[in-house]
């Protein structure tokens, strides 16, 4: 049996300004909130699908396009934490990766795309998506209390290994339970 | 009588034995770094090909094909002549190269199309020369 082999890319989506239409609220929001902001509701996977591949075919012309498209597809997209997973084949998943780091703007709103991890299975980005996501929580919480926070963006642009110890100490355990990533 | 036919009227003490043959040196032939490419231009009228009409077709051929990574693989146009072209390009691009060359479909004017072709391509430029037309008297007669 020939199995087709997929890479699954976890990508978060950062901004660097401002929501446009944001209420006047002139206090300065953090550089963690600021850079970590969920994107509004109406963007679709179909969207990012059709950037990604005007992308590639830019910079790899048709051998690229055609070697990506069988299995490109967006498995999972959340607007509220500005993340989602993409599926991409195992032999070609650094076209998109390049892709990816050369995109600059999402629907006219500057933005970069920045892939956290890159796995084998389903499961495993799953379960990186988790915890980031309440590393992210954990995080804003204490901003918003005022405490220092120095340490917060550290915390998410971290590598792994240290993520690990950051976690036990923030207050997770682990994944003892599997939080369902369907939010839509 | 025997002891006559024993003897050996020339006795021959142990022949020393001829050695194997040895390599005198070993070369290994490095991967060249460059390769070499000959281009035909085929269109249906007589269209003479300059350096930079074919920089421009090279262009477009790869830009199509391989998109912005495609124009920026370093091609050094070695010779032209008025219906075919010699250039060298690195030798880990020289697939996606031919590739390109081959699946160009050509620039059209009004009914008339003109295609590039790839006459022959190797790391060795002194063997694609002899193979071609223009080689035949650099090897003698």
């Amino acid at each position: 049996m020939v199995r087709l082999k997929d890479r699954y890319l976890l990508v978060n989506i950062i901004y660097t300004s401002p929501p446009p239409h944001s209420s006047s609220s002139p206090s300065p929001v953090s550089d963690l909130l600021l850079y970590n902001q969920p994107t509004t509701s109406d963007l679709r996977p179909q969207t990012i699908l059709k950037d990604i591949r005007a992308e590639v075919s830019s910079l790899f012309g048709d051998c690229g396009s055609g070697a990506i498209d069988r299995s490109l597809q967006v498995k999972y997209l959340s607007p509220a934490t500005s993340t989602f997973i993409l599926r991409v084949s195992r032999a070609h998943f650094r076209l998109v990766w390049a892709a990816l780091t050369f995109m600059h703007a999402l629907r006219g709103r500057p933005c970069i795309f920045r892939v956290v991890r890159i796995s084998g299975t389903m499961r495993k980005v799953e379960q990186e998506a988790i915890r980031r996501a309440r590393l992210l929580v954990l995080a804003a919480k204490d901003e918003l209390k005022g405490k220092s926070s120095s340490d917060a963006l550290g915390v998410l642009l971290r590598s792994d290994s240290q993520q690990q110890r950051t976690l036990a100490i923030v207050g997770g355990q682990g994944d003892d339970d599997e939080e369902g990533l369907a939010e839509d | 009588m025997t002891e006559a036919m024993d003897l050996d009227p020339h006795p021959r003490s142990s022949l020393p034995k001829t050695k194997k043959s040895l390599p005198l040196t070993t070369l290994t032939l490095p991967p060249s770094t460059f390769s070499y490419a000959h281009l035909t231009l085929l269109s249906p009228s007589t269209v003479q090909l300059d350096p930079l009409q074919l920089k421009s077709y090279l262009t477009s051929a790869l830009s199509q094909f391989l998109g912005q990574t495609g124009t920026a693989i370093p091609i050094d146009i070695l010779s032209v002549s008025s219906s075919s072209a010699w250039v060298r390009l690195p030798r880990p691009d020289l697939a996606a190269f031919s590739a390109a060359i081959a699946a160009f479909p050509g620039i059209s004017s009004g009914r008339e199309r003109i295609v590039l072709k790839v006459e022959a391509a190797g790391d060795y430029l002194g063997a694609l020369i002899s193979r071609s037309k223009d080689g035949d008297d650099i090897w003698g007669p």
